[in-house]
C-alpha cells in the first residue's frame, strides 16, 4: 500500500480531542421528574458533580472514532499496490561523441532515436517510460512519463562531442526501475564505445544492450601538447593520431598555427597504427591545431588545438614600491604580462585580471583576483602587529599551493600578524600566526602571504617561482597542455559573469561562476571581458582527445545481458480514497441512526 | 422563591397540557362498566338500602336465619313446618341488601401531572369510570382531593348524577408548586372526620410528601402509606390504585442531566448509563413490592397501574384480576 498524502494522517490528531469531548461534562441538561427521590443517593452522584468523566464504552464514541480513523485514511489517499501488466521502459539514449559517427546515416544517435522511439509505439496508455541522457553528464530527460511525453524528450535531445557518462546513467536507471510505475524494462542504445561500466550490485530489471553502428572508419587526432622547455627556447608541439579502422589509411594531417596553415604531412596509418607528430611552434604563435582530413566517420576527433604556452595572455597588475622581485619572478612564468604600479599611482591605474599588493593595500580590495604580500595595517585585512623570525609549526600538505615547495626550509624575517577573517584559511602557520592564507572572498580568489618578502630567504630559494607558479594554478590560471578534454570543467577567472561563446551559441554565466562544466562541444569557449576593448576574462579550448570515443567498432557489452528476470514490482492498481469515503458516510448514517433511536 | 422553583414555574408555563375530558362517550364500554359492581371485602353493616348484601337481617324475601320466637314478632314469618317437626315457634329471619358508599380520593400534586399519558388524566378518567359502575349499582359515590383547601363531592346516588361526576373530575386541577406541603397523613385525618365507613380509593403515584427529612436512598413505603392503614383501622376499605407511567417505570434517559423535583424543585445530578439505569428499575420494583407487602398486610387493596394500560383493559381487566370489580 502506498500513501499518496501521508500528510492526512496528522488528522488522527482528532482523537484525542474527540476523546476529551467525552471527558470533559458540558452543561447538563435539566429534566423534569414527577419525583427525584428514587433518583438520590446513587454512587454516581457525586462522579456526576465532577467536571469530568472517566471514558465509558460507548457505540456513539466508537462510530466516531471510527469516523475519524477512516477520514485521516482517506486524506492520506492509500493506494494498493498490486502488479499489474503495466510495463516501466527506461531508455538509456548513448549520447557521447561517438555516437555522432555516421555509419549509420544520418548518424548513430539518430538511429538511437529511432529505435527508442519504435518502443514507445508498442507502449499502451497504462504504460509509463522513463528517458536518460547520457552525455557528458548523465541527465534524466523525462521520468516515468506518459509515452507521448517520452516520445518528445527522446525527440528534443541530440547527441554531444564529448565522451559519455554510463556509469551514472545506469544507476539513474536503476533508480528509475524501482519507481511504482510497472514492470520495468531497461534499454540501453549504445555503440559500446565506452569503458566497461559498473552496473549496480542488484539490478531491480533486466538490461537490454541495443548496438548501434556497423563500421570503424575512423581516424583521429588523440592528443596535442605543446611544450616549451625550461631554459627558454622555441616551444615544441606533440601531436598523436591514430587509426581505429580496420582498413589502412593515408590521411593528411595539417598543422594550423593560428589559423594558418604551417605544415602537412601525410600520414600512412595501417589498421590500429598511430603516428606521432613533432613540430616546432613559431615565435608568437597563440594557437596551434592539428588537423587531418580524413573521410572517415567521425568529425569530431579530426581535429585538436591548444593554446600555446607564454602566450601573453595573462596580464598581472603588481602594485608595490619595490616590485622588482615580483616582476621577475612573474615574468619567469609562461604566458604571464606584469605590469607594476606604484601606490600612490593605484587609483586610477587600469588593473589586470590578478593584482598582486606588496607592501600596500587599498581601502577596499579591487574586483579581481588578489595576491597579497606583506600586507600593511590599517587595510582590509586586520593586522595585530609583527614578529620577527617566527618558526614554521606546521602546514597543509594537501594544498596544491606547495606542490614541490619545501616549507621547512623558509625563514621568515619578519611576519605580519594577521586576524585573519573567516573566509581566509591558514595553508602555513608559524608560532606566531599563519603565514600562508588562501580563501574565496565575494567571487574573488584571495592568496595571502603575511610576512615581507625581502626580509625571508624564499626570493633566493627555488621555492619562489614554484610557490608562484601554483599559486597562478590555484586562481585557475592552469593551462596543462593548452588544451581542455571534452566534458571537463573549466575554472573560471574571478568575478566572471554575463555570457560564455562557444560552439552552437551562448550561454549565460551565473554571477559568481568560479567554473564552467558545458564543455560538451569541441570548439572555442570565450568568456568576453566585461569591458569592451579588454582581453577576453577567459578563453579556452576543447577538443575531444578521447581514444574510447574514437574507437568506433561497434562492441557489445555481454555484462549488460542477462541480468536476471524482470523483477515484478508493485504499481498502483486500486486507490482507496473512494471506498474509504464511501465507508465514512456509512458510518455516519450509523452514527444519525444511533442517535434518533437514542434520542 | 428558589431558583429551581421559578425555573419549573417557567418549565410548566412553556409546556401547555392538553387536558382530556373525563366523559365517558364509549357507550358499549358504559353498558360493560352497569354490568361490574364493587367487590366488598367487608359487607356493609347499614345505611340506604343498596345492591350489596348486608351483615343486617331484615324482613326480606331471602332466607337468611332463623331465630327463636319473641312476642311481638310478626306471626306470618313463623315458620309452621318447623314448629311441627319440633314444637318451638321459629322466627324465619330474610337478607338485608344496603349501599356502599364509594369515596374516591385523588391526588392532585404537581407530580401526578406528569408522564405520557398523564397520570392524573388517568385517574380522572380511572375516577371516572370506578364512579360510574357504582352510581350504576346504586351505590353512593363521592370524590374529593387530598388537599384539604380543594372543594369535595358530596356522595351522590344514581346513574343520573354521573354528569356531576364527571363535571367535577373535568374540573380538578393540580396543586401549584412551592405551595403549602399537606402530607397524606394529614390530608386522610382531615377528610375521616367528614366520612362516613366506606370504600376508599386513592389514585396516586404514591409520591406523597414527606413527613420529615430522611436520609438519602430511605424510601421505605411504610413511612408515607401509613395513614392508609390508619384507614383501614378506622374501619374503612381503603384501596391504593398505584398509577405510574411508562417514563417512570422504564425511563429512556442518557446522558448527564440535571433531573428537577417537578414539587420540592429539587437538584439531582446524575449520569445515565444503563447501568444506572437499571439500578434505578430495581429501586423502583423494590419500592413497589415493598409498598403491596405493606398494604396485603393491613387489608388494603393494591393495584399498581401503568398509565400507558388502555383504560378498558385496566377496569375490565386488571381491576377485575385483583378482585376490586366483579
Amino acid at each position: 500500500m502506498m500513501l499518496a498524502n501521508p500528510g492526512g494522517l496528522w488528522a488522527l490528531a482528532l482523537i484525542p480531542l474527540l476523546l476529551l469531548l467525552y471527558v470533559l461534562r458540558t452543561q447538563r441538561r435539566r429534566m423534569a421528574m414527577s419525583s427525584v427521590r428514587l433518583w438520590r443517593g446513587f454512587g454516581e452522584e457525586l462522579e456526576a458533580r465532577r467536571q469530568w468523566r472517566p471514558p465509558r464504552p460507548n457505540w456513539l464514541l466508537a462510530l466516531q472514532l471510527a469516523v475519524v480513523v477512516l477520514g485521516s485514511g482517506a486524506l492520506a489517499r492509500p493506494t494498493l499496490l498490486q502488479v499489474t501488466g503495466g510495463t516501466h521502459l527506461v531508455v538509456v539514449l548513448d549520447a557521447s561523441a561517438s555516437m555522432g559517427a555516421t555509419d549509420v546515416p544520418p548518424h548513430r544517435f539518430a538511429e538511437a532515436q529511432r529505435l527508442a522511439l519504435g518502443q514507445l509505439v508498442a507502449l499502451g496508455p497504462n504504460d509509463h517510460a522513463t528517458v536518460i541522457r547520457a552525455g557528458a553528464s548523465a541527465r534524466v530527460l523525462a521520468q516515468a512519463a506518459s509515452p507521448a511525453q517520452a516520445r518528445a524528450a527522446i525527440e528534443q535531445t541530440s547527441v554531444g562531442e564529448a565522451p559519455g557518462d554510463l556509469r551514472t546513467a545506469l544507476l539513474l536507471a536503476n533508480a528509475a526501475a524501482e519507481l511504482p510505475a510497472g514492470a520495468p524494462r531497461i534499454v540501453v542504445y549504445s555503440d559500446g564505445a565506452y569503458a566497461p561500466p559498473l552496473l549496480p550490485q542488484e539490478p531491480v530489471a533486466p538490461v537490454e544492450f541495443v548496438p548501434i553502428g556497423q563500421r570503424d572508419d575512423n581516424v583521429a587526432v588523440t592528443a596535442l601538447a605543446l611544450r616549451r622547455p625550461p631554459s627558454g627556447g622555441a616551444t615544441t608541439g606533440f601531436a598523436r593520431v591514430v587509426n581505429f579502422g580496420s582498413a589502412a589509411v593515408q590521411v593528411p594531417a595539417r598543422v594550423l598555427v593560428d589559423t594558418l596553415p604551417r605544415e602537412v604531412r601525410t600520414l600512412d596509418l595501417p589498421p590500429g597504427a598511430a603516428a606521432t607528430l613533432t613540430f616546432t611552434v613559431p615565435p608568437g604563435a597563440r594557437t596551434v591545431a592539428v588537423q587531418v582530413d580524413a573521410r572517415d566517420l567521425l568529425a569530431a576527433d579530426n581535429r585538436a588545438e591548444a593554446r600555446t604556452p607564454g602566450s601573453g595572455e595573462h596580464q598581472v597588475t603588481v602594485v608595490s614600491a619595490q616590485p622588482d622581485l615580483l616582476v621577475r619572478a612573474l615574468r619567469a612564468l609562461p604566458g604571464v604580462q606584469v605590469a607594476a604600479v606604484r601606490p600612490e599611482e593605484y587609483q586610477g591605474a587600469r588593473l589586470a585580471p590578478l593584482v598582486v599588493f606588496d607592501g600596500y593595500l587599498p581601502p577596499a580590495l579591487p574586483p579581481t583576483d588578489v595576491i597579497v604580500v606583506n600586507p600593511p595595517p590599517g587595510g582590509p585585512l586586520p593586522v595585530r602587529g609583527t614578529a620577527a623570525a617566527p618558526g614554521v609549526l606546521g602546514y597543509d600538505p594537501t594544498s596544491p599551493l606547495l606542490d614541490a615547495v619545501e616549507p621547512a626550509a623558509l625563514q621568515f624575517g619578519r611576519l605580519v600578524r594577521l586576524d585573519p577573517p573567516a573566509w581566509l584559511t591558514p595553508v602555513l602557520w608559524t608560532s606566531d600566526g599563519p603565514a600562508l592564507l588562501e580563501g574565496t572572498h565575494e567571487g574573488r580568489r584571495v592568496l595571502v602571504l603575511a610576512f615581507d618578502l625581502r626580509a625571508s630567504n624564499l626570493p633566493r630559494l627555488r621555492a619562489f617561482p614554484l610557490l608562484l607558479a601554483n599559486a597562478l594554478d590555484w586562481l585557475g590560471w592552469d593551462d596543462p597542455g593548452g588544451t581542455v578534454r571534452a566534458g571537463q570543467p573549466v575554472r573560471l577567472p574571478a568575478l566572471a559573469a554575463g555570457r560564455i561563446e562557444q560552439p552552437g551559441g551562448g550561454q549565460a554565466l551565473p554571477p559568481g561562476a568560479m567554473a564552467y562544466a558545458g564543455t560538451e562541444r569541441v570548439g572555442r569557449y570565450v568568456v568576453p571581458a566585461a569591458r569592451p576593448g579588454d582581453p577576453p576574462a577567459a578563453e579556452f579550448r576543447v577538443g575531444l582527445l578521447a581514444p574510447e570515443e574514437s574507437q568506433l567498432a561497434p562492441r557489445a557489452q555481454p555484462a549488460l545481458a542477462g541480468t536476471g528476470p524482470p523483477a515484478p514490482l508493485a504499481t498502483p492498481a486500486l486507490a482507496l480514497t473512494g471506498g474509504l469515503l464511501l465507508a465514512v458516510l456509512g458510518l455516519h448514517v450509523a452514527e444519525w441512526w444511533w442517535w434518533a433511536k437514542r434520542s | 422563591m428558589r431558583l429551581q422553583d421559578t425555573l419549573l414555574q417557567l418549565w410548566r408555563s412553556a409546556t401547555p397540557r392538553p387536558t382530556r375530558s373525563v366523559r365517558l362517550r364509549d357507550e358499549a364500554f358504559l353498558r360493560r362498566l352497569e354490568r361490574l359492581a364493587l367487590a366488598l371485602q367487608r359487607p356493609p353493616t347499614g345505611g340506604l338500602a343498596g345492591d350489596h348484601r348486608s351483615r343486617r337481617r331484615s324482613d326480606a324475601p331471602e332466607f337468611a336465619d332463623y331465630r327463636t320466637y319473641s312476642p311481638g314478632d310478626d306471626f306470618r314469618r313463623i315458620d309452621w313446618k318447623a314448629y311441627a317437626r319440633l314444637n318451638a315457634l321459629y322466627y324465619r329471619q330474610g337478607e338485608a341488601q344496603d349501599e356502599v358508599t364509594l369515596y374516591l380520593l385523588l391526588d392532585t400534586s404537581p407530580s401526578m401531572d406528569w408522564g405520557t399519558p398523564n397520570k392524573l388524566d388517568y385517574a380522572r378518567q380511572l375516577a371516572g369510570a370506578l364512579g360510574y359502575l357504582s352510581l350504576a349499582r346504586l351505590d353512593a359515590v363521592g370524590v374529593s382531593t387530598l388537599d384539604p383547601r380543594a372543594p369535595r363531592l358530596e356522595p351522590l346516588r344514581g346513574k343520573g348524577q354521573a354528569s356531576r361526576l364527571f363535571g367535577y373530575l373535568d374540573a380538578l386541577a393540580t396543586v401549584p408548586a412551592g405551595g403549602a406541603v399537606v402530607t397524606l397523613g394529614e390530608s386522610l385525618r382531615a377528610w375521616r372526620r367528614t366520612a362516613r365507613r366506606g370504600v376508599v380509593v386513592l389514585l396516586t403515584d404514591a409520591f406523597f410528601p414527606e413527613d420529615a427529612p430522611r436520609p438519602p436512598g430511605d424510601t421505605l413505603p411504610q413511612r408515607c402509606a401509613a395513614p392508609l392503614g390508619e384507614l383501614a383501622g378506622a374501619g374503612f376499605e381503603p384501596v391504593l390504585l398505584h398509577l405510574l407511567s411508562p417514563q417512570e417505570l422504564a425511563p429512556e434517559l442518557t446522558g448527564d442531566l440535571e433531573l428537577v423535583d417537578c414539587e420540592s424543585g429539587e437538584l439531582v445530578p446524575v449520569s445515565l448509563t444503563p447501568e444506572t439505569l437499571a439500578r434505578y428499575q430495581a429501586r423502583l420494583e423494590a419500592w413497589c413490592r415493598e409498598l403491596e407487602r405493606y398494604c396485603s398486610a393491613r387489608r388494603i387493596t393494591y393495584v399498581r397501574l401503568s398509565t400507558a394500560t388502555p383504560l378498558e383493559e385496566a377496569v375490565l381487566g386488571e381491576l377485575r384480576r385483583r378482585g376490586l370489580v366483579i
